[in-house]
C-alpha cells in the first residue's frame, strides 16, 4: 500500500518532549500532535484534540489566522500574530503565536509549526509585529522584474516572458525599439527615452529612470527601467537591461507627496479651530508666536494681549516647581504633561488646567514648543457627579440583581411545588385527602397571584419614573384607599382616626402616594392584636423642608432590633399570615426613594407601630 | 419494624412545601414523627421545651422572613439544652447560591445543604449519608 501522507511517515515522538509550547498543523491546519507544554497552556488533553482543526479548537481566534496560516504553508517564516485564547474554563490568556513553515526533507511544505509564547514584554514584541505586518504587505507586492535585450546592430528587441507581463502583451511578440518607447506615455517621459538610449549607444553611458507607462491594456503603470549599454571592438553592439513594476511603491509616494502638501493647510485649519487651547512659543524666549481662540479662552486673555509676549508675564507655571518640572521633563523625554495646576485668570477667577507640550525641532528654524490648554476645573466637577451617578447605577444593579435572584428563587418554589400537588392529587383516591390538596393548591396559587401583581406594580414604577410631582390633597387618597380596602376594615372591625384636614396638601406623585397610604393603612390592620380592636391613627405635618405623613397602630409592632434592617427588604413580610404581601413595604419604600423621601418607622414588640413617610417639599 | 429515626422537624415558611415533604418523608418509612414549622421562631418555641426530645435530623430553608436559617441556627445552638449537638442538621434551598454555601461551610453546625423540594430518594440518600454511616 503506497502511504500518500507524507507526515504519516515521520517520527514525531520527539515533539512531546520539547521544553516549549510548540504543535504541529497539516495542511488543512489540523492538529498533528504538540509539545506536553502545549497542550497543558490550554488546559487541553492530547488523546481529546489530536487531528481536529485548530478553529474548531480556538474558535475565538481572529478572522486573518487563515490568511496567516496560509502565508506559513506557501513559506513565509516568523509570522507572529498577538490574539487570544481560552486556557481553561472560562479564563482567557493573552498569546503571542509564531507561525513557521513546516518542510520535509525535500523543502516542501507539509504544514505549520505554531510555537506560543504568553505575552510578556509586550512592547517589544509589539514592535516585532509590525515588522511582520510590514513584510506580510510587501510579500504581496513583490516587484517583478523582468529583463530585456536590444541588439544594436540588427535592430532586434527580446523582452522577457516577465516584461512581457508587465507590457500586457502576449508572448514571443515581435516588437521594434520605437513601439517599446510608445508604451512610455508622457511625451517629456518618450524623449528621455530616446534620448537614454541615444547616450548609450553613443557614449556607453548607463541609464536608471522611473517612468510612468501605459500597458497594451490601458493599465497605468510606474517602471523603473534600467539599461547598461555592451560594446564590442569600440561600437556598442547591444544593450541590456531590466524594468521593473514599481507601481505601487509611486502611488505611495505619491500619495504621501499630496499629504504633505496639503497637511500644512490642514494643521492650520486644526489649530484654529481645535477645542482645546492651543500656543506655539519661541523655546529661547518663552513668547507666543501663534495661539488659537481656546487658548484665549481658557486664560482669558486676548490674541493682542499674548502674541510677541513670554509665558511668564502671565501666571501661566508662576509655581518655580512647576516649572522646573516641566523643563526637567522637556530636557529627557522633549514633552512635557502638568496637571492640575491652578491658574488665575485674567478676569481674576480661579481655574484648574493641563498643560501638555511637546518640543518641535525643524532644521534651519529655531526651536518651538507646541502646548494645549485646557480648563479641568468643570471637568473635575463633572467627575465628582459622574461619579455619584456611577454608584447610584450600581446602586440599582445591586437592588436588581437581589430583586431576579429573590423572584426566580420564590417563582421557582411556587411552580415545582404546585406541580407536586397536583401529582399528589392524580394518586389520591381518598376524598379527604384529596379536598386538603386542593386547599393547598388553591392557597399556593393566591400566592402567586399576589406576587405577580406586586411584581406588575414594581414594573409599573420603573415604566412610570417620568411623572411629575404635584401638589395634592392628602385626604382624597385616604378616603380612596379606606374604600379599597372596606372589606378588610369591616371584618377586622379597625377604627381609622384621620386627623388631616381636608385641605392639607402633599407635593408627590398620585400614583405613588395612593399606593403609600394603602399599604400602610392595610398593614396597619392586618398585624393587629388579637385581642384588641385595631385602631389606627393617621396625622401629617409640615417642616421646612419636608412633610411628614404618620400612620399609628396599636398592632403587634416590630421588633426592630432584630427586623430593622430588613424590613423593607423583598419578600420580608412581618408574620406569616399567608396574606400578608410580601413586597408591600418595599414597594412603599422603593416609591418613597423615587420620590426623594425617606421613611421611618417608631415601633416596639407588643406595642404598636408608627410609619412616617417624608416628602420633600419641592 | 422499628424505624430509623424517632423525630425529623422541618422548618419552611411555605405550608406547600412543609405539606409536600412530610408526605415524601413518610413515604419513605423512616421517622417515628414529622413536625413541623413556618417559622424559626415557633420552632426554637418547641425546642426550648426539654420536655421535646431533641430531633434526629432538622432540615431549615435559608430564605425565610423575619428570621432566616442563620439566625434559627444561632439560636438554636444557644438553646438552654445539652443535646442540640445530636441533630443532623440540613439547608434547604430552591438555588445554591456560592454565597449561601460559603456562610454554611463556616458554620460547623451544618451538615449539608440540599436542593428543595426533597423526594423519597433524596431522603433515602440523607440518611444513609448521615445516619448509616456513623452508625
Amino acid at each position: 500500500m503506497i502511504n500518500n501522507n507524507p507526515i504519516s511517515n515521520l517520527d514525531l515522538a520527539w515533539i512531546e518532549q520539547l521544553p516549549s509550547s510548540i504543535a504541529l498543523l497539516d495542511t488543512d491546519f489540523c492538529l498533528i500532535d504538540a509539545s506536553e507544554q502545549w497542550f497543558s497552556k490550554f488546559s487541553l488533553s492530547r488523546k481529546d484534540v489530536k487531528g481536529k482543526n485548530i478553529f474548531e479548537l480556538f474558535p475565538r481566534l481572529s478572522e486573518n489566522w487563515k490568511t496567516k496560516l496560509e502565508y506559513a504553508l506557501d513559506g513565509l517564516k516568523d509570522i507572529q500574530i498577538i490574539d487570544k485564547a481560552q486556557v481553561g474554563d472560562g479564563v482567557e490568556g493573552n498569546f503571542i503565536w509564531y507561525l513557521n513553515p513546516w518542510k520535509d526533507g525535500y523543502g516542501k511544505s507539509i504544514g505549520v509549526v505554531v510555537n506560543v509564547k504568553d505575552v510578556t514584554e509586550t512592547k517589544r514584541l509589539q514592535l516585532e509585529l509590525n515588522r511582520t505586518n510590514k513584510l506580510l504587505k510587501e510579500k504581496g507586492s513583490i516587484a517583478k522584474i523582468g529583463s530585456w535585450e536590444y541588439n544594436v546592430e540588427k535592430e532586434e528587441v527580446y523582452l522577457s516572458p516577465l516584461v512581457q507581463e508587465i507590457f500586457d502583451i502576449p508572448r514571443n511578440s515581435q516588437l521594434t525599439l520605437k513601439s517599446v518607447i510608445n508604451f512610455y506615455k508622457k511625451e517629456s517621459a518618450k524623449i528621455k527615452m530616446e534620448r537614454a538610449i541615444h547616450e548609450a549607444i553613443n557614449s556607453g553611458a548607463p541609464w536608471d529612470e522611473n517612468l510612468e507607462m501605459i500597458s497594451k491594456n490601458g493599465r497605468p503603470l510606474w517602471v523603473n527601467t534600467i539599461g547598461r549599454p555592451k560594446f564590442k571592438d569600440g561600437k556598442c553592439a547591444r544593450i541590456i537591461g531590466t524594468v521593473q513594476d514599481v507601481t505601487s511603491k509611486f502611488v505611495a509616494i505619491k500619495n504621501e507627496k499630496s499629504e504633505a502638501t496639503t497637511s500644512n493647510n490642514v494643521y492650520q485649519q486644526f489649530f484654529k479651530e481645535s477645542l482645546i487651547g492651543m500656543a506655539v512659543t519661541d523655546y529661547d524666549s518663552g513668547k507666543f508666536l501663534e495661539i488659537n481662540e481656546e487658548f484665549c479662552n481658557v486664560t482669558g486673555f486676548s490674541k493682542e494681549d499674548l502674541i510677541g509676549k513670554s509665558y511668564k508675564g502671565f501666571k501661566l507655571l508662576s509655581n518655580s516647581s512647576d516649572k522646573s518640572n516641566m523643563l526637567k521633563q522637556l530636557s529627557i523625554t522633549s514633552m512635557f504633561h502638568l496637571s492640575g495646576l491652578n491658574y488665575t485668570a485674567k478676569n481674576g477667577e480661579k481655574r484648574k488646567i493641563s498643560l501638555s507640550g511637546k518640543l518641535i525641532s525643524n532644521p534651519n528654524e529655531s526651536k518651538k514648543i507646541i502646548t494645549s490648554i485646557v480648563n479641568v476645573s468643570a471637568s473635575n466637577r463633572r467627575s465628582v457627579n459622574l461619579l455619584k451617578q456611577v454608584n447610584e447605577a450600581n446602586e440599582n444593579i445591586d437592588k436588581l440583581v437581589n430583586f431576579t435572584h429573590m423572584i426566580s428563587h420564590n417563582l421557582k418554589g411556587h411552580a415545582t411545588n404546585n406541580s407536586l400537588l397536583l401529582n399528589f392529587l392524580e394518586k389520591e383516591d381518598c376524598e379527604v385527602e384529596r379536598k386538603k390538596l386542593l386547599s393547598i393548591l388553591k392557597a399556593g396559587n393566591e400566592n402567586v397571584t399576589e406576587t405577580i401583581k406586586s411584581l406588575r406594580e414594581i414594573v409599573s414604577i420603573s415604566n412610570n419614573n417620568k411623572l411629575k410631582k404635584e401638589s395634592i390633597v392628602v385626604n382624597d387618597f385616604i378616603y380612596r384607599a379606606e374604600q379599597r380596602i372596606t372589606g378588610l376594615i369591616k371584618s377586622e372591625n379597625a377604627k381609622i382616626i384621620n386627623e388631616i384636614s381636608d385641605d392639607f396638601k402633599i407635593v408627590a406623585l398620585s400614583a405613588y402616594l395612593e399606593n403609600i397610604v394603602l399599604n400602610l393603612l392595610s398593614n396597619a390592620i392586618k398585624f393587629r392584636k388579637s385581642d384588641k380592636t385595631p385602631v389606627v391613627v393617621i396625622s401629617a405635618e409640615k417642616n421646612k423642608t419636608h412633610t411628614i405623613l404618620s400612620v399609628e397602630d396599636n398592632g403587634v409592632g416590630i421588633d426592630l432590633k432584630k427586623n430593622s434592617n430588613k424590613l423593607f427588604g423583598l419578600y420580608k413580610t412581618l408574620g406569616n399570615n399567608g396574606d400578608a404581601r410580601g413586597m408591600g413595604l418595599y414597594l412603599t419604600k422603593y416609591q418613597v426613594d423615587l420620590m426623594k423621601g425617606k421613611i421611618e418607622v417608631e415601633s416596639m414588640l407588643n406595642e404598636g407601630t408608627t410609619f412616617k413617610v417624608y416628602f420633600p417639599n419641592k | 419494624m422499628p424505624k430509623q429515626l424517632d423525630t425529623i422537624l422541618l422548618l419552611d415558611d411555605n405550608y406547600s412545601t412543609n405539606f409536600i415533604h412530610k408526605k415524601f418523608i413518610s413515604d419513605a418509612n423512616c421517622t417515628e414523627q414529622i413536625i413541623d414549622f413556618q417559622s424559626g421562631i415557633d420552632a426554637l418555641d418547641y425546642l426550648s421545651d426539654v420536655k421535646n426530645k431533641i430531633p434526629d435530623l432538622i432540615f431549615v430553608d435559608i430564605n425565610m422572613p423575619i428570621m432566616s436559617a442563620w439566625e434559627f441556627l444561632t439560636n438554636f445552638n444557644e438553646l438552654d439544652r445539652d443535646d442540640t449537638d445530636n441533630s443532623v442538621i440540613i439547608l434547604l434551598t430552591t438555588s445554591l447560591s456560592p454565597k449561601d454555601e460559603e456562610k454554611a461551610a463556616n458554620i460547623s453546625t451544618i451538615n449539608g445543604i440540599w436542593l428543595k423540594p426533597l423526594s423519597e430518594e433524596k431522603i433515602g440518600a440523607i440518611i444513609e449519608k448521615y445516619f448509616e454511616l456513623s452508625s
